[in-house]
C-alpha cells in the first residue's frame, strides 16, 4: 500500500503496480461488451487485481465478484472515475466487515448512470464531432499530418486522464458524489457542443467556397440540386439514420440529377 | 476467401507483405473502434490515412477516409441501433485500390473519371459497413453466451475463467477485423473493382457526384444534432466567418 498523502485524512492507495494493473484491463472494459450485462465481465476482470491482493475470504470473494458481475454500463473514458471510487469503498467494506454493502451497490447504480450521461454529452455530443470535423477540415485542405497528430493528441490526453481518474476516484471516494454537482462538468459540455456547432458552420462555409468554384468552373449545375436534396435528406432522417444508408439512398437521387 | 486469395495471387508481384500489415491493422482498429482504449485511431479518416501510408499511398487513404468521416461524424453511438463497420472495408478497399494501381482523384476536386472511381469505392465502403454490422451482432451474441460461461466462476470461485472468456471476446474482435480486412481487399481486387469498367456511362458519372454529397450529409446531421437556437447561432456565425474570410482573403468565394 502507498501513502496519498494530500490531505487531513491520509488515504492508503494499493501499490503503483497494482493500481497499474487495473489501469490496463480498464482500458478494455467494453472488450466483453454484451447485450445483457453490457460492461459487467470487463468490470469484474478490472477490479481482479484488487481481489487477489485483498485476502478476501473465499465466501467473501465470490460474494464480491456476484455483486459486479451484475449490469453495469458507464461512458468508458469516465468510468475510472467510478472504478476508483468502487475499489476504495471496496478497501472501506471490507475493513469494516460488510458494513457498507448497501452503499456499495447505490453508488456503483447511481454514479454509473451520471457518469454516462455526463461522458455522453461531453464525448460524443461534444468533442468528438467537434475535434473529427476540425481533423476532416484539415485533410481536405491536404494535410496528411494533421488528422494524425490531433486524434494521436487526443488519444495521449485520454489515456493520461483516465489514469489520473481513476487514482482521483480512488483518493475521494464517497466524496465522488459531491464533486459531480460541480457547474464545471456542464460547463465543459456547453464548451464542447459550441465548438462542435462552431466547426460546422465552418465546414458549411467551406464547402459552399468550394461548391460555387466548382460550379462555375466545371458548370455541373445538378451538384447543387443534390447538395439541396441531401442536406434535406440529412436533416429530414435523424441522426439514427446511419450515413452509410442516406449515401446509397443518393446514388439513384445522383443518376436522376445527371439527366438535368 | 481462399478462392479470392488464389485469384489474387496469381499477380506476382501482389504485394502480401502490405496485406498482412493491414490484416494486423485491421485487427488493431477493430479493438479500439469499442473494445480496446478507444482512441479514435479507428474512425474513418485516420483509419485511412494508415492504412494508405501501409501501401505507400497516404493521399489516396485520405481520398477515401475523408467522405466515409463525414458520413460518420453525426452518427453517434448514443443509444445506437446500427453500428457498422466502417474500419475494414475501409482498409481493404484502400489496399486494394493501391495494389491494382486505381487512379482515384482528391475528394471535392471536380466530377471528372477520377471522381467516379472515389465514389463507386464509397459506395463499397458502405455496403461493406451495412454488412459488417451483421458480423458486430453475431459478435455480441457471442459475448452473451462467453459471459454466461462465467458465471460458473462465481460458485467455484476460478475467476481466471472469467478473465479467459474476456480475453476470447477480444481475440474474437481482432480475429474479424484481420478476416474481413483481407476478405475485402481480395474481394475488391478479383470483383469490385475491375467491374468498375462495366458500368454504364451515366452511372460512372452519377458516381463521382457522390463524393460531393458527403459534406451535405455531414452537415444536415450536425446541423440535426445542434440545432437548437443557440446552436443554430454557432453554426451560422461559423458559416458566415468562413464565407467573408475565404472572400477577404482570396478576393471572392472560392477561388
Amino acid at each position: 500500500m502507498t501513502d496519498a498523502g494530500n490531505g487531513e485524512a491520509r488515504v492508503v492507495r494499493p501499490e503503483r503496480c497494482c493500481l497499474w494493473r487495473i489501469y490496463l484491463r480498464t482500458l478494455s472494459l467494453q472488450g466483453s461488451w454484451n447485450t445483457q450485462r453490457m460492461q459487467n465481465l470487463g468490470l469484474v476482470c478490472a477490479l481482479l487485481p484488487w481481489l487477489r491482493r485483498s485476502g478476501l475470504p473465499a465466501r467473501e470473494a465470490r460474494r464480491f465478484a456476484r455483486r459486479h458481475y451484475e449490469y453495469f454500463n458507464t461512458n468508458p473514458y469516465y468510468a475510472n472515475l467510478l472504478i476508483g471510487g468502487l475499489l476504495r469503498l471496496e478497501e472501506d467494506n471490507r475493513r469494516t466487515e460488510g458494513a457498507l454493502l448497501g452503499t456499495v451497490r447505490t453508488f456503483k447504480d447511481s454514479l454509473g448512470r451520471a457518469l454516462a450521461s455526463l461522458g455522453d454529452q461531453f464525448y460524443w455530443l461534444g468533442l468528438q464531432p467537434a475535434l473529427l470535423v476540425v481533423a476532416a477540415l484539415a485533410a481536405s485542405a491536404g494535410s496528411l499530418w494533421a488528422p494524425l497528430a490531433l486524434v494521436g493528441v487526443f488519444a495521449l490526453l485520454q489515456l493520461a486522464g483516465r489514469y489520473r481518474l481513476l487514482v482521483w476516484g480512488y483518493d475521494l471516494g464517497l466524496e465522488i458524489a459531491d464533486r459531480l454537482a460541480s457547474p464545471n462538468w456542464h460547463r465543459v459540455i456547453w464548451i464542447a457542443k459550441r465548438a462542435g456547432a462552431l466547426s460546422t458552420g465552418v465546414l458549411a462555409g467551406l464547402y459552399a467556397a468550394r461548391l460555387e468554384h466548382v460550379l462555375r468552373v466545371e458548370e455541373e449545375r445538378s451538384l447543387l440540386l443534390g447538395t439541396a436534396l441531401a442536406l434535406g435528406l440529412s436533416l429530414a432522417a435523424r441522426r439514427r439514420w446511419p450515413g452509410e444508408s442516406m449515401l446509397l439512398l443518393m446514388l439513384p437521387l445522383a443518376v436522376a440529377m445527371t439527366y438535368l | 476467401m481462399i478462392l479470392l486469395a488464389t485469384a489474387a495471387a496469381g499477380d506476382a508481384g501482389f504485394p502480401w507483405p502490405a496485406l498482412c500489415l493491414t490484416a494486423m491493422l485491421g485487427a488493431l482498429l477493430v479493438l479500439d473502434e469499442t473494445a480496446l482504449a478507444q482512441t479514435w485511431f479507428s474512425q474513418p479518416l485516420p483509419a485511412g490515412i494508415l492504412g494508405g501510408l501501409i501501401w505507400g499511398e497516404p493521399a489516396l487513404g485520405l481520398a477515401l477516409g475523408l467522405p466515409l468521416q463525414l458520413l460518420a461524424v453525426g452518427n453517434l453511438p448514443v443509444g445506437q441501433i446500427f453500428a457498422g463497420d466502417k474500419v475494414t472495408p475501409l482498409l481493404g478497399l484502400v489496399g486494394a485500390a493501391t495494389a491494382i494501381g486505381w487512379d482515384v482523384s482528391a475528394p471535392f476536386a471536380g466530377t471528372g473519371p477520377g471522381a467516379g472511381r472515389l465514389g463507386w469505392l464509397l459506395v463499397a465502403a458502405a455496403l461493406g459497413s451495412m454488412i459488417g454490422d451483421g458480423l458486430v451482432r453475431w459478435e455480441r451474441r457471442l459475448h452473451n453466451a462467453l459471459m454466461l460461461g462465467g458465471l460458473r466462476s462465481l460458485h467455484d470461485g476460478r475467476y481466471e475463467r472469467m478473465e479467459r472468456a474476456h480475453l476470447r471476446c477480444l481475440l474474437t474482435t481482432a480475429l474479424r477485423g484481420a478476416v474481413s480486412t483481407v476478405s475485402w481487399c481480395l474481394l475488391a481486387i478479383v470483383i469490385w473493382l475491375p467491374l468498375y469498367d462495366l458500368l454504364p456511362a451515366r452511372l460512372t458519372a452519377a458516381l463521382g457526384l457522390l463524393p460531393w454529397l458527403t459534406p451535405a450529409l455531414a452537415i444536415g446531421s450536425l446541423g440535426e444534432l445542434y440545432g437548437s437556437r443557440q446552436g443554430l447561432r454557432w453554426i451560422v456565425g461559423g458559416f458566415l466567418v468562413t464565407l467573408a474570410a475565404a472572400w477577404a482573403l482570396m478576393g471572392g468565394v472560392g477561388t
